[in-house]
């Protein structure tokens, strides 16, 4: 997994950080029990303070994308891959509202937009 | 404290010489000339060694390295006052060994014999001069030491002749007034105790 | 969460300035910054942590314990790193070592000759010969080699190459793996804390303006710059500190929210590093007094 921190970014960077650990997860490249490096350990790597880093974890523990063992550590939660997955899926209608918005600006009716989706499937 | 009689050890080992130098200058200047020399040599070496310990302190802005350290500021001063009680012993006992050397070899220089009188009185003489130093020394250590030495070093070249006459009296006074002679020495203890918490109250209210 | 440092009510009156009644806490298992223009009393508030000063009314409690009953308890378990390390500068680093070691309890040999070799020191070196940044390196190693809990750093990287201060962040993470460990961090370049502070402590004119964590206090802050027409007498008032040039204004406000509602398209709002806020602060309060 690899964490990059950008200052130009307006994001703050407890953000940043849990954006990009939540990317890992949600496409597969952590999967449940992973270990991720500790609070402590992140905060070294990156230069940050500890509490960026356990803001981060905690929001993630908060989404249950991971758990935190006192005295283990952080890992990539097992619980439910129903939850990753929903949360795909809520992500996936996110661009699809964006697309439809989109879509509607440039004045596509509904037709239009399935048709051109069609075609791209089958191009992939 | 131990660790702290060491530390000065440490600090002042590449100036031992000076104190052996003090001791060979001071022995060449006042043996032939003076009857009281083994006094004299005695209390300037000791005295000199002890200013040369606290010069090299203040030199190097020691107490605020000190104080970084697992002691109490009574320790450091209570190592100062041992260190004083070394020197002065030792600066004594070196300028007797001299002494008795110089009588076994240049017999013409007809020193009289010694008795323990010559020995413990100078280091009282000692400790003396050190209770009126050290308390003023931690009182205003950086910023007035050098004028404080300066001032001892005047003082100790006036104290000259005193000691003579003082030295004189406790070999004339004989046995009869060993009384007086011992409570001189007590009353010389007690002022350097005094001193001693004089010091350490002036110390530990001070800002560094 | 406990304390590494507890200050209480610390005063220390001064012809020049007064240190004025300081509560400060330093979190253990945190590093915090303590910043601050020069000559406003973040020295003298670590000679007061140290015992070096002592207070005119307040008390000092550090790792839980009193200062200056338990000082020497408490310097067990501290490592001081300063500007000014003042040791013999006659003797080599390997005498000095020998002076300093038996001092401590917990004096770990192998620790220390693995920070010189790191730090490229040669116990042989005196003292004197040392430039200012190698003097911060060995006195880190002293602190770092008798397991210290607590580091005490007194303006450590103003004599520090760029290289060797990132370095030094390092060390200073790697101290921080354990939660136990605290430091606190005195500086006037804040650039330093910018990186690696969770909790900064603003001193100025001798009082505590905030002690807070890093982020919380770079999120409530903010720089708002524009026309020179935008400023009243009542938008004056909620600026921190302002500059004013020919060709507009740049000010530091400690609310985004309010500023984000007060000026809204009309100036534009930057994100403020340390030392804005600390430039504004310091020159505002001269404005305004």
């Amino acid at each position: 997994m690899n964490i990059i921190i950008s200052n130009a970014s307006s994001d703050p960077i407890y953000m940043q950080i849990m954006n990009q650990i939540r990317q890992s997860i949600l496409s597969g490249e952590l999967r449940a029990g992973d270990s991720l490096p500790s609070i402590r350990q992140l905060a070294k790597d990156l230069q940050v303070s500890v509490i960026t880093t356990k803001r981060a974890y905690e929001e993630l523990e908060k989404e249950k994308l991971i758990d935190s063992v006192v005295g283990k550590g952080s890992y990539v939660s097992g619980a439910n891959t129903d939850f990753i997955r929903e949360q795909r899926m809520k992500r996936l209608e996110e661009k699809m509202i964006e697309i439809i918005q989109e879509s509607k600006e440039l004045s596509m009716s509904q037709q239009d937009v399935i048709r051109y989706l069609t075609l791209l499937f089958e191009e992939e | 404290m131990l660790n702290l009689v060491r530390k000065d050890f440490i600090a002042l080992k590449s100036s031992f010489w000076m104190s052996l130098l003090y001791l060979v200058v001071f022995s060449a200047a006042f043996i032939p000339k003076m009857s009281s020399s083994i006094h004299l040599v005695g209390i300037y070496t000791a005295f000199a060694t002890i200013t040369l310990g606290t010069m090299i302190d203040i030199k190097h802005h020691n107490h605020n390295f000190l104080i970084t350290l697992p002691i109490k500021r009574k320790q450091i001063v209570q190592a100062k006052y041992l260190l004083a009680i070394i020197y002065a012993v030792g600066g004594v006992l070196a300028s007797y060994a001299i002494h008795v050397l110089v009588n076994q070899y240049f017999p013409e220089l007809n020193k009289p014999n010694y008795s323990i009188h010559d020995i413990l009185g100078p280091v009282g003489i000692i400790f003396v001069l050190t209770s009126v130093y050290l308390p003023l020394f931690y009182a205003f250590s950086k910023k007035g030491a050098s004028i404080i030495n300066g001032v001892f070093f005047i003082l100790l070249i006036a104290l000259a002749q005193p000691t003579a006459i003082f030295m004189n009296m406790l070999h004339e006074s004989g046995p009869q007034s060993d009384l007086t002679i011992y409570w001189i020495l007590i009353g010389t203890l007690l002022l350097f105790i005094a001193s001693y918490f004089l010091a350490v109250a002036l110390f530990t209210r001070k800002d560094l | 969460m406990t304390n590494a440092i507890e200050l209480r009510n610390v005063t220390k009156k001064y012809a020049q300035f007064t240190v004025d009644n300081v509560s400060l806490d330093v979190k253990q298992g945190y590093i915090t910054g303590l910043i601050g223009p020069n000559g406003v009393g973040k020295s003298t508030l670590i000679k007061m942590i140290l015992g070096m000063v002592r207070p005119d009314f307040g008390t000092v409690k550090i790792l839980g314990c009193q200062m200056p009953v338990q000082e020497i308890d408490i310097k067990q378990r501290i490592g001081i790193v300063s500007d000014d390390c003042f040791y013999y500068e006659h003797l080599t680093i390997r005498e000095m070592k020998k002076l300093i070691a038996p001092f401590y309890k917990k004096w770990n040999e192998q620790k220390f000759n693995r920070y010189l070799e790191q730090f490229e020191l040669s116990p042989r070196k005196k003292i004197e010969q040392l430039s200012k940044g190698m003097k911060v390196k060995f006195a880190l190693a002293v602190a770092l080699s008798h397991e210290a809990e607590l580091l005490i750093m007194d303006e450590p990287t103003s004599g520090l190459d760029p290289v060797f201060r990132r370095e030094m962040l390092d060390l200073l993470a790697d101290m921080m793996q354990d939660e136990r460990n605290s430091i606190i961090f005195s500086t006037h370049i804040t650039t330093d804390l910018d990186r690696i502070a969770d909790y900064i402590a603003f001193i100025n004119r001798g009082k505590l303006v905030f002690n807070e964590a890093k982020d919380e206090v770079l999120e409530r802050y903010t720089i708002v710059k524009g026309d020179l027409q935008l400023l009243d007498a009542d938008i004056r008032h909620k600026f921190v500190g302002l500059r004013e040039t020919a060709v507009g204004f740049e000010g530091l406000v400690d609310n985004r929210q309010d500023a984000e509602r007060l000026f809204g398209s009309y100036a534009v709002l930057d994100k403020p590093s340390l030392e804005d806020i600390m430039y504004f602060s310091a020159k505002g309060g001269r404005v305004y007094a």
